[in-house]
């Protein structure tokens, strides 16, 4: 058997995939423990899980929209909290002795620490963003991001002839998605593209299951991080477009009370909404969402199509790859008047052909295997590094 | 060019900029009040990579290769990228519209 490291930003949906990795490594004996914020981590894997804390510091919220995002991300966050987690991880590393770890793309500091250790070391993307080059087009903005992580690389005391992109493990690159969003684009053959990784959460004994009312169709709202005005005027608008759909649609809608208007009797609305197990249940029959990896997954899995207003980061991206895949429709975030929301969300329920997408793309991202192909490349790659010699082991 | 050359941001919009704009945009039409010179992509109108390749086609099928807006954002750096304003990208336009 063998010890897996995980290190993961403390932020929810980085940290949800790899719940469910980690659980089926553990159902097949191997040791796992995590590193990073206890605080955040604790509350999402329970009292159970071994946790090896890197302490904890106030970083940026993510917020904002484009380039400035992408300013705040990097700036804001992946940097500084590579910079603060650093000798954490290193001490984490030595206690632990992992066999390998698994390396959140945002958390640069557990590629930086695997390689100096001499340890195999996996990536596990957390959306379309890293993916590719979806940047490909702004070779500057690549540059940018490539010194950032160069300069983390020194700051390591790493030798400079032996840099590799932390993003990147030259060994294998976990992505929770597959062709059937992706495309036709080969990636190379230590890329395992394992469709979304639907870990199992605790059913929510708090969530108004009585209020879903039966012959309505139901659309979930859920546009993750979203605060202030434009929080608020984006729920409003789309509260209205729900409206304008008619009687016959029941909102679901996942968000701070703060940011909804006066809701109509029969939408529901929590602050946060059990997603799988209202996909799981049929309860609901679309997803009104920003575009994360996360939830187009989970929603395509269980075949249901999608709206999605992206925001920030990926999210334009995977909107493209939903749209392409015929699975769903985009509409743009800031601009879209309640009446064109309105007419997407009518399409998306009532055309079939969105419907038999989601159903189709759904399938075919299952097939990627999940948790069960990433476990199984997680153990490929510690049996390939085997015989290295490892000081640590 | 680039954006750092002085910028006559006085010039009013051209009214075909801001009808691809808005096509680009997939906004209504009463967004086209935001289109003004000063107003950055970015920031101000809040386009998206996905966006911007959309309008980057809709210039040159318009007006022509020449007006690729794509070349003009592969030399600039995050912060001319993030300070790229609709009169840069009126600036790329020939000064007349091609006969058609």
């Amino acid at each position: 058997m063998s010890r897996f490291l995980l290190v993961v930003p403390p932020l929810t949906g980085h940290v949800n995939p790899v719940v469910g990795i980690a659980r089926e490594l553990a159902a097949r004996g191997h040791e796992v423990a995590w590193t990073g914020t206890e605080s955040v981590l604790r509350p999402l894997l329970g009292p159970g899980a071994v946790v090896l804390g890197t302490g904890t510091r106030a970083f940026r919220a993510q917020g904002g929209h484009g380039l400035a995002a992408l300013r705040s991300l990097w700036e804001g966050f992946i940097v500084p909290y590579a910079r603060f987690t650093a000798k954490p991880l290193d001490a984490a590393v030595r206690e632990f002795r992992p066999d390998a770890l698994l390396v959140d793309q945002h958390t640069p500091a557990g590629a930086l620490v695997a390689h100096r250790h001499g340890l195999p070391w996996a990536s596990v993307a957390p959306g379309a963003m890293e993916l590719g080059r979806p940047l490909w087009a702004l070779p500057r903005v690549e540059a940018w991001m490539t010194g950032l992580l160069t300069g983390l690389w020194r700051r390591a005391g790493l030798p400079e002839e032996e840099y590799t992109d932390p993003r990147f493990s030259p060994a294998l690159v976990l992505a929770p998605t597959g062709p059937a969003l992706t495309g036709p684009a080969a990636f190379p053959a230590h890329y395992a593209l394992v469709g979304p990784v639907l870990a199992e959460r605790p059913a929510d004994p708090h969530f108004p299951w009585g209020r879903l009312e039966p012959g309505r169709r139901r659309v979930l709202v859920t546009m993750g991080t979203l605060a202030g005005d434009l929080g608020a005027d984006f729920h409003a608008r789309a509260v209205r477009a729900l409206e304008l759909c008619g009687n016959d649609i029941q909102p679901v809608i996942a968000a701070p009370a703060a940011l909804l208007p006066e809701l109509p009797h029969h939408a529901v609305a929590v602050e946060r909404a059990p997603v799988l197990e209202l996909m799981a249940r049929g309860a609901l029959d679309a997803v009104l969402c920003h575009g994360g990896m996360n939830t187009v997954g989970e929603a395509l899995a269980h075949g249901l199509p999608l709206v999605a207003a992206p925001i920030r980061h990926d999210q334009p991206f995977v909107a493209a790859q939903v749209v392409a895949a015929g699975a769903g429709l985009r509409v743009p975030f800031a601009r879209v008047t309640p009446q064109g929301l309105a007419a997407a969300l009518r399409t998306v329920l009532d055309a079939p052909e969105h419907r038999e997408a989601a159903t189709r793309v759904g399938a075919a991202l299952r097939a990627g295997g999940g948790a069960v192909t990433a476990a199984d490349r997680l153990e490929a790659l510690v049996g390939a590094g085997a015989e290295r010699s490892n000081p640590l082991v | 060019m680039t954006v750092s050359e002085p910028r006559d941001s006085a010039a009013p919009v051209r009214p075909e900029l801001t009808a691809l704009l808005v096509q680009a945009a997939g906004a209504p039409p009463e967004w086209a009040a935001l289109v003004t010179p000063d107003a950055r992509l970015d920031a101000d109108l809040m386009l998206d990579e996905y966006e911007l390749t959309a309008l980057d086609a809709l210039l040159c099928g318009h007006f022509g290769a020449p007006a690729g807006l794509a070349a003009l954002r592969a030399g600039l750096d995050l912060a001319e990228l993030e300070a790229l304003t609709v009169a840069d990208v009126q600036r790329l336009l020939p000064a007349e519209e091609p006969a058609r």
